[in-house]
Formats: C-alpha cells, sequence, structure tokens
C-alpha cells in the first residue's frame, strides 16, 4: 500500500476567538496534482503552513509522506518544497543566489558546480535565465513566483505544496505557471492552493474543497464532478433577496448556494428530490424584480460543484 | 532525475540539539560576509577605528602609544558593539516581520539552528570585519608613529593584544546574542535595539559604588576600564576587595552569551511565522 504524500486527521486551528480549522481531514495521495479550492479565509493557508511547522496546531495531526510534521518536522520538511502565498526572498540576493541558498539548505545537497548546474537548470525551466542576475528587489510579482517554484524544487521533493502559486499572475503568466505544475507531477505529487477554478480543472486530477476551516469534498475531481440530478443552476438578474428568502423556506429545496459577480447571481439549487423540479420552475418565474437568464440541470462544472458545497461562503 | 536524497545526510548530533539546518544557514551567512557585505563593513571599519584612533593621537597630549592603544581598545568596544546590537535586531526581528525567517524554516532547518546560525553568522562576520582586522591594522601602524609599545607583564606583547581582542568579541557576542533573545521575546524594531543599548550603558557606566561582588562575572569588567593597558594587569583592579580576573569575566560573558542564544532558539520554537 503506498503512503499518502498527506495525511491530516482532525486537525484543528484557534486563533483567540477565530477557529480557522475545525477537524479538518484531508488524505492526498501520492503521485497526484491536488487542488484545494475554498474561499478567503476558509483555512487553506494556515493547512498548509501547519504542515510546514510555520505554525503550530491547537491539535489534530498530520503527516508526509507518513512522518509526523510536528514530532519529526525536520524530515518531513525535507521531503517538501514550499512556495508560501507572497513569496519573500532577501532583496539583496540574486535569482540564481535565492535558488542556490535554498539549495544549500537541504541535507546532502550537491555542491560547487553540481550545485549550480541544478541552480542553473531551475532557473531555466521557470523561464528565468535572462532574469538570473538580477537582484529579487528588482522583480516584478510574477517573477518573484516564478523564482519561488525554482526553490521549491531544488530540493527535489516527493511533495511541492504551492499556497495560491497563480495569483497575481497575468494570463501569460497564469498559463506558464499550470505548465510548470504540469511538468513537476512527473516526479513529485503537487497540493496547491487557488481561487481560480478554470486552473483546477486544467491541471488537477484530485480535489479538496475547504470551507469554514472543514473539507466539505474531496477526491477524483471526475467524481466531484459527478452529475447529479437535483442540482440546478440558475442565473438571475436584479433583485434576488425575495425569491431566495421563499425558495430558502420551501421544504423540498435543500439548500441554494450563490454568487454574485455584478448584475448576475448564479445559484445552484439542490433539491430534495428529482421530482420537486415540477415545483421550483413555476417558483422560479414566480414574483417580481429579476429576469431569469439561465435554468438548467447542472452540468457537471467544477463552478457548479464548487457553489454547491461552498457556496457564497466567504470565510470568517 | 533525482539528484539527492532527501532523507540523506540529516546530522543526528544537530538535529538532537534543536539545531538542525544550523550548518546551513551558517554557510549561507558567511558566504554574505565573504562578498560585498563583507568588503563593505571591512572598508567602513578599518577606515573608521583607525580614523578615530589616529584623529586622536595626532590631537592628543598623552604619549601616543599608551593614549592610541587606549582609545583602540575603547572605540572597539563601542562601535562594533552598537553596530552589533543594530544588525542583530534586523537579522532577528527584520526577517521575522518580512517573512525571510518563515522561508528559512520552511526548509529542513530547525527554528534553534535558524536562530543560533544567524547570531553566530553575525557574531563571526563583524568580529572579523570590524575588530580583529581593524585592531590588527592599528597595531601595525600605532607603534610606527611612537616607541611605546603594548606592553603587558608576563604575557608576549602581541598575545596579549590579541587576547585584548578577543576580549572584545566575547564583549560583542554578549550583546549580539542579548539583542538575538530580546528580538525573540519582543520582535518590534527599536524597543529591541533601545533596552540593549541602555544594558550597554549601565553595564558600561554604573558606578563602582553599586556593583555587586559577582561583578566580575559580567562584562561589566571587560567593557569599563579594564580593557586598557592597567586593567589587564592582574591585581590592579580591585572590587570590593576582590582582584579582578579577566580570564573569569571572559568565560562568564561567553557562557551568559551562550545562555542567551539558548533562550532565544528554545523561545522561537514557539513563535507562529
Amino acid at each position: 500500500m503506498t503512503v499518502p504524500a498527506i495525511e491530516i486527521r482532525q486537525l484543528k486551528k484557534r486563533y483567540r476567538k477565530v477557529e480557522a480549522l475545525r477537524g479538518l481531514d484531508l488524505t492526498v495521495e501520492a503521485g497526484s496534482v491536488c487542488g484545494f479550492l475554498g474561499p478567503n479565509g476558509a483555512g487553506k493557508t494556515t493547512t498548509m503552513k501547519i504542515l510546514m511547522g510555520l505554525i503550530m496546531p491547537t491539535s489534530g495531526w498530520a503527516a508526509v509522506n507518513g512522518i509526523d510534521v510536528r514530532g519529526s518536522g525536520l524530515l518531513a520538511r525535507s521531503h517538501i518544497g514550499y512556495l508560501p502565498q507572497d513569496p519573500v526572498f532577501p532583496s539583496h540576493q540574486t535569482v540564481r543566489d535565492v535558488v542556490a541558498t535554498a539549495g544549500r539548505l537541504y541535507p546532502g545537497h550537491p555542491h560547487g558546480s553540481a550545485l549550480r548546474r541544478r541552480v542553473d537548470e531551475l532557473v531555466d525551466r521557470v523561464g528565468m535565465t535572462d532574469k538570473a542576475k538580477r537582484r529579487m528587489a528588482g522583480l516584478s510579482g510574477g517573477e518573484r513566483q516564478r523564482v519561488g517554484v525554482a526553490q521549491a524544487l531544488i530540493g527535489d521533493p516527493d511533495l511541492v505544496i504551492l499556497d495560491e502559486p497563480s495569483a497575481g499572475l497575468d494570463p501569460t503568466g497564469r498559463r506558464d505557471m499550470l505548465d510548470l505544475i504540469e511538468e513537476t507531477r512527473t516526479e513529485a505529487t503537487v497540493f496547491y492552493s487557488t481561487h481560480i477554478l478554470n486552473d483546477v480543472e486544467q491541471v488537477s486530477d484530485t480535489v479538496a474543497m475547504i470551507s469554514r476551516g472543514a473539507i466539505v469534498a474531496q477526491g477524483d475531481i471526475d467524481e466531484i464532478l459527478t452529475v447529479s440530478d437535483t442540482d440546478y443552476a440558475v442565473r438571475l438578474r436584479g433583485d434576488t433577496n425575495a425569491l431566495h428568502a421563499r425558495l430558502a423556506d420551501e421544504p423540498w429545496v435543500k439548500s441554494i448556494n450563490a454568487r454574485r459577480h455584478g448584475e448576475i447571481e448564479d445559484w445552484v439549487v439542490r433539491l430534495s428530490d428529482e421530482s420537486a423540479i415540477q415545483r421550483l420552475a413555476p417558483a422560479l418565474v414566480d414574483g417580481d424584480g429579476h429576469d431569469i437568464i439561465e435554468f438548467h440541470l447542472s452540468e457537471g462544472r467544477l463552478e457548479d460543484a464548487y457553489l454547491a458545497l461552498v457556496g457564497s461562503d466567504h470565510g470568517d | 532525475m533525482r539528484l539527492w536524497g532527501p532523507t540523506m545526510a540529516i546530522d543526528v548530533t544537530t538535529v538532537r540539539l534543536g539545531l538542525g539546518g544550523f550548518f546551513g544557514v551558517l554557510d549561507t551567512e558567511l558566504r554574505r560576509w565573504l562578498g560585498r557585505r563583507g568588503l563593505f563593513h571591512l572598508v567602513l571599519w578599518v577606515a573608521g577605528i583607525n580614523g578615530f584612533v589616529y584623529f586622536v593621537v595626532a590631537t592628543g597630549n598623552k604619549p601616543f602609544g599608551s593614549l592610541g592603544y587606549e582609545n583602540l581598545l575603547n572605540a572597539l568596544m563601542v562601535f562594533p558593539v552598537f553596530a552589533g546590537i543594530i544588525l542583530a535586531e534586523a537579522t532577528v526581528v527584520g526577517e521575522y516581520r518580512s517573512g525571510i525567517a518563515a522561508w528559512l524554516v520552511s526548509k529542513p532547518v530547525a527554528r534553534g539552528g535558524y536562530v543560533a546560525a544567524k547570531l553566530t553568522g553575525l557574531w563571526i562576520g563583524l568580529s572579523v570585519a570590524a575588530v580583529l582586522i581593524p585592531g590588527l591594522v592599528a597595531n601595525w601602524w600605532l607603534p610606527q608613529v611612537t616607541p611605546y609599545r603594548f606592553v603587558i607583564p608576563d604575557a608576549p606583547v602581541f598575545g596579549r593584544f590579541l587576547i585584548a581582542l578577543g576580549a572584545t568579541m566575547v564583549v560583542l557576542g554578549f550583546f549580539i546574542s542579548l539583542t538575538g533573545l530580546l528580538g525573540v521575546l519582543i520582535r518590534r524594531r527599536g524597543p529591541v535595539a533601545l533596552i540593549a543599548m541602555v544594558l550597554w550603558l549601565v553595564l558600561r557606566f554604573a558606578p563602582s559604588q553599586i556593583r555587586p561582588s559577582w561583578y566580575r562575572y559580567l562584562p561589566t569588567g571587560l567593557m569599563k576600564a579594564d580593557l586598557d593597558l592597567n586593567g589587564w594587569i592582574p591585581g590592579m583592579e580591585y572590587i570590593h576587595g576582590n582582584p579582578f580576573d579577566p580570564a573569569s569575566a571572559v568565560w562568564a560573558t561567553a557562557a551568559t552569551a551562550v545562555v542567551f542564544v539558548a533562550g532565544a532558539m528554545l523561545l522561537y520554537r514557539r513563535l507562529e511565522l
């Protein structure tokens, strides 16, 4: 049996009055690319920081490759390459220096020309060869992010943890980051957090969704996207409050998860059973102040699944 | 292709001491001192300390040599120590607040190893660039301008001078480690340096009447006039009827510095990064 790359059981973290993680359970299989999805403040960064030993959990257990991250943190971290959210590196160091510095911190690292070759190879891989001698202070956010990936890979890790790797990148940068994740999957398990559902669909084979400090869904992306006969996608415009309140009170409506984009509001309405569609359709057209733009069975898009599971929760 | 195994070569002894990754971080720090940072400090300190001593020698009215060495050792006990306090604060508090500490300890580096390596690297770098080399440069030109030598009985002239520089480095280490400990405790730039500097002033200028009997085990003995020519002659300096013992002061100060570093290492383990 293969040891999971990440195994987390009943992980809790409390910051004074805020409960950031509420008994989180998560398993990431070795060799997979796992997208960690959730709204701001859901607990993604907290989970990753606990795995990296940067913060201590209040209770619970977490392991990387079967190694307890609290009891044997040093050994666990020797298996991990980590890109933090908003990475900060010494501003006086050049791109090459940062990657080499990270490399020297791994036990048994190569020295001299072997280390230089490895650094150059990674700098090239992230597309920073022409800026290899530039100081970090002069780089853009996207360039720092690329250097962050290179320094995460320098220790030749079994597991790469990337916290919001494509945040703040332009479309080209985002595409390059996805390509890098795609390339990395051949040599390591990748566990990365993101808000961008489209990215997850493109490169992940498993997904874990977190909301308010607990996992609400995890598994193969195909399973998550399985079409349910009771989930309906509705796109509306205008004042939807009255309609939302009325439907939420109906016993045949299990949940309504909403997300607003400007004038438009997307709902995923989960019904108690398939026959309830006969009640939903007339109920939607009833009432003033809103227009129905689209109404159909949920198509198994990740966005619909995300809305259904996480909904309009925007964290704490 | 795997170039090296992630679990290879983790040194068991350093891990047991909570110092895992110490040598990796120290290597990084010392590389900085061997590069532009070291060169900058070297030029600054050699020119600054020697310029100061030359100014005093050229304008003073005592015998040149005595005045020069006395002021050289006093200058080395003041300026590099203050720089050490500011740089230790920038290292411990600055890297904690900027996120660089989090980056480094997200690697296979124990927090204790990180703190100890940072403070040790700073101490070695500043000791060499701001104390040892400026002191040796001064020791080369000072006798050329005066017949007076740095003479202390019962010891080789140059050896005694090196011991004096070594004692200065111990005091520098004491204040770097003290600032490191304060930095981990308070984690705010400004107050940390202020407290360390006030402590320096208290130790340096505490009137002899209020010095307790264990005074000789504090860096005070090394910091005050005891480091000048007369102070290093055993039996010349009495505190509460006991002769001042420079060797005890050196060992006690060094041991206190190690305790401060150990305290900083322990406290750093509890920080959220």
